[in-house]
């Protein structure tokens, strides 16, 4: 049974983002090539890592969802470990897989959704959104 | 801590909030600045919300968005 599948890979920010895309390319290659299908790929950019792995402080954060049978995993596993270039990676079955909204419908139906500077979609990251409207209380961070 | 107040849980009361590993600033609110889970009698968070509060905080510490441990006072 196919099902759906988040990969975060961690990759070395010193690759640039040319690098960095590169090395994401050989993932969502690698899965189509396995028979997956990706749905989307995303990216937080470089960022800071809350504790050092391997020496570094900081990394390319990118997310890829794809649906596929649960056989493509071990190998993604496997490239993934023995890539230098990816620092850490992950695997979580999500339920659902994220919807876009089509671009052109986005732009006349949901510009008070997202800031106006997410001038059209391309990679303006929407996907960590759930938490802008509902965290007036809580004061501490 | 102000948390001894807090008597519903925010997902039961706020059915939109999502529990999303990816999203640092919810997370960061069910850990201590040490980065230590906040307990369910502290936090008043329920049950079912908790376990996916903590499973989500465990993921986050994978891929760095969280830590495990710290000692920096954010």
């Amino acid at each position: 049974m196919q099902r759906n599948y988040e990969l975060v890979l961690l990759v070395d920010s010193q690759l640039q983002e040319e690098g960095v895309q590169k090395t994401v390319e050989r993932y969502t290659d690698l899965l189509s090539g396995q028979g997956a299908s990706v749905h989307r790929t995303d990216s937080w950019g470089v960022r800071k890592l809350a504790y050092e792995i391997r020496k570094h402080q900081q990394a390319s954060y990118s997310f890829v969802q794809f649906q596929g049978e649960p056989g493509v995993l071990p190998e993604v596993e496997r490239a993934a470990r023995l890539d230098d270039s990816v620092l850490r990676h992950l695997v979580v079955a999500i339920e659902e897989l994220t919807v876009d909204p089509e671009p052109e419908e986005a732009a006349e139906e949901a510009p008070a959704a997202t800031d106006a500077e997410a001038s059209d979609g391309g990679e303006a990251d929407e996907s960590s959104d759930s938490d802008d409207d509902n965290d007036g209380e809580g004061g501490e961070e | 801590m102000n948390r001894g107040r807090v008597k519903v849980c925010r997902f039961c009361e706020d059915k939109a909030l999502t529990i999303d590993y990816k999203d640092e600033r919810l997370l960061r609110r069910f850990v201590t600045e040490r980065g230590k889970i906040i307990p369910r009698r502290m936090s008043g968070t329920c049950a079912r919300h908790q376990r996916r509060v903590t499973a989500a905080i465990k993921l986050a510490r994978q891929i760095a968005v969280l830590p495990f441990a710290s000692d920096a006072v954010r």
